[in-house]
Parts: C-alpha cells; structure tokens; sequence
C-alpha cells in the first residue's frame, strides 16, 4: 500500500544534490533517468540536472505516494518518494529513495507528469479523501 | 583498470552496457552518442555511468556550434548583416562575426539563446532597433501578425481564413477564424442543431 505521508524529508534529498560537487556522488541516476530528463526538459548531463534541483528548480512540490522500491535486494526494500513539481509550462515527476545500504540517494523517475503517476483528477481526489480503495500502486 | 562497483549493492560483479541516444541542439541537427549504463548483476540495479557527461557535453558542444553558424547564416540570408544586428543589439561590433568565424570564440548559453529567440522572430531585431519601445513593439507584433496570417492563408487553401482587428470606445475585438470550405458538413451539423432545438 503507498503511505499517504513521505518516506524522507525532501530537504535531506535537496542538500545530497547540493553536495554533488564533491566526490565521490552521493545522488545517482538510474538507467533511463537521463533520456526522460534531456527529452522532457532539456537537462541532458547529470550534473545538469543535478545544478537544476539546485537552482530550486523543483517548483511547487506536491508529494504523491511513498511505495517500495520493487526491485531493490535490501530487505526491507526501501520506500522511494513520488512528487510532482512544476518548472514554466511543465509539470514533471520525480521519484527518489535513500539506500541504507550504500548511502546512497537515487534518483529513479525524472520525467514530465503526463507519462505516468496518478492523474491530476486522481491527486485532487485523493486530496479531497474521495479515493482510498481505487487508489493503486504506480512508480 | 579501474574497479567497477555498483552504487546501489556495493558488489563489483558489474557489467557496461552501452546505449544510443539522440542529442539535438535547436537549429542545429542531431547526432547519435553512445552512452554507458553500469548494470550490476548481482543485485539487477541500472544506474548511469558518471562518464557519460563529458562524452555528452562535448557532442553539443558541436551541436551548439552547428546551431549558432546555422542561425547566423539563415539572418543574413534574410539581409540582416552581422554588423546591424551587432548595432540594434548593442553588442560590441564584431561581436556576432567572430561568435561565427572564430573556433575559439564561443557565445555564453545566453548569447546562444538570443540568437535563437532571434531566428524564431526576425522582426524581434526590428523592436531592438525602435529601442525596445513599448508602442513599436506592439505595432511590429501585430504587423508580424497579420503577415503569418497572409502565410495561414496561402499555406491551407481549403479554409477560408479571416482576421480582423476592431476597436471601439467600450470594445477591442482581434480574432484569426479558420473554417474549412466544405459546406455540407456545415450545413448538417446546423440541422442537427436545428433538430434537437425542435
């Protein structure tokens, strides 16, 4: 079942990217991260998009759902933070989970919101309390 | 050789597999990189290779160079000359000249886009010449206005398109309408009409 509150505070997540500078990363990209955030909102190097979510590029962040990182090998898994955000015309998804295991931030979903994540109808509803049943689970 | 690990499970069981992707500089084409993802095989997490941001940044680093050259001949090829775009800008002269001729002298993200903005609106550069004055600008809009209209127009010859702008005391009224020139699904989506209201 997602959890209706988030996993992380968001701004240890903005204070990793922050930090990115030094070496070695403590935020890393997961396969794909890189094609959505070039093809979607022209951010095409990881320290790009990292400069970015710096900037405070992520615009009014709206948390969605916190559900478990399906293929993780930690047991438990750990749980990865959904947000919409908005950015000039754009409203884009960001998904991220914190690693116990290696400390390590990873950034799972970077992407505009109309390629999946609930709905705007859906998180207006479940604002409202009119959707808990239906409500299911989507990274 | 340095050791390969992988940053979700710590594991050095990792393999490199590379993948194509499309990078595009407006103006300036495309061109295909090739870019690293780690896959570990100890634990299945894809990550992005750190890498990959030097190999992308120097592909557009060209592209960029490709759209600039490309922007600034298409201006000239429309008779603006480097030189009154280099004055009606307020750039310092040959500023645009070596931005194109000079390997070396590349234009900041910002002077890339301006000349971006400026070859999507030419005219642009005609409001930069009225010195950025309210009332010109306004006029240069709607002028460019009605001259893409005139472009609408030739461009769809099966519709008919009418513009018009109307100012009174109490109303300003400015529209463009399209409407195709087949009239018989007019004239039974007015029936339908006409129909339900019976």
């Amino acid at each position: 079942m997602p959890k209706p509150q988030p996993e992380y505070d968001i701004k240890d997540f903005l204070k990793a990217c922050k930090e990115n500078g030094r070496q070695p990363s403590k935020v890393v990209l997961m396969g794909g991260v890189l094609r959505t955030a070039s093809s979607d909102f022209s951010l095409k190097t990881k320290e790009a998009l990292l400069a970015f979510i710096n900037a405070g590029g992520l615009e009014n962040l709206e948390f969605i759902n916190s559900i478990p990182f399906r293929l993780s090998s930690e047991v438990p898994p750990p749980n990865c933070d959904a947000y919409h955000f908005n950015s000039g015309f754009t409203i884009g998804y960001i998904s991220f989970f914190y690693s116990e295991l290696s400390k390590h931030w990873v950034i799972k979903s970077f992407h505009r919101d109309d390629k999946c994540g609930p709905t705007v109808m859906e998180i207006a509803l479940r604002n409202a309390e009119l959707l808990t049943e239906s409500l299911k689970e989507r990274e | 050789m340095e050791q390969v690990i992988c940053s979700y499970c710590g594991k050095d069981n990792v393999s490199i597999e590379e993948h194509a992707i499309e990078l595009s500089e407006p103006y300036g084409g495309a061109s295909i990189v090739k870019i690293k993802e780690k896959v570990c095989n100890h634990c299945g997490f894809i990550e992005d290779d750190d890498s990959n941001d030097l190999v992308i940044k120097r592909e557009l680093e060209v592209l960029k160079r490709i759209s600039l050259v490309k922007v600034i001949d298409a201006l000239n090829s429309m008779g603006h000359t480097t030189a009154s775009m280099e004055r009606a800008l307020g750039l310092p002269a040959r500023t645009i000249a070596r931005w194109k001729n000079e390997e070396s002298m590349s234009p900041s993200a910002a002077g890339i886009a301006l000349m971006r903005i400026i070859r999507t609106f030419p005219w642009i550069l005609a409001v930069a010449d009225a010195q950025f004055d309210h009332v010109a600008a306004r006029g240069l809009l709607l002028q460019n206005a009605a001259k893409e209209v005139m472009k609408i127009r030739t461009e769809h010859s099966d519709y008919d398109v009418i513009s018009d702008a109307r100012i009174s005391s109490n109303h300003f009224e400015l529209f463009i309408k399209g409407s195709k020139k087949t009239i018989p699904e007019v004239v039974s989506g007015e029936n339908k009409v006409f129909g339900f209201l019976r």
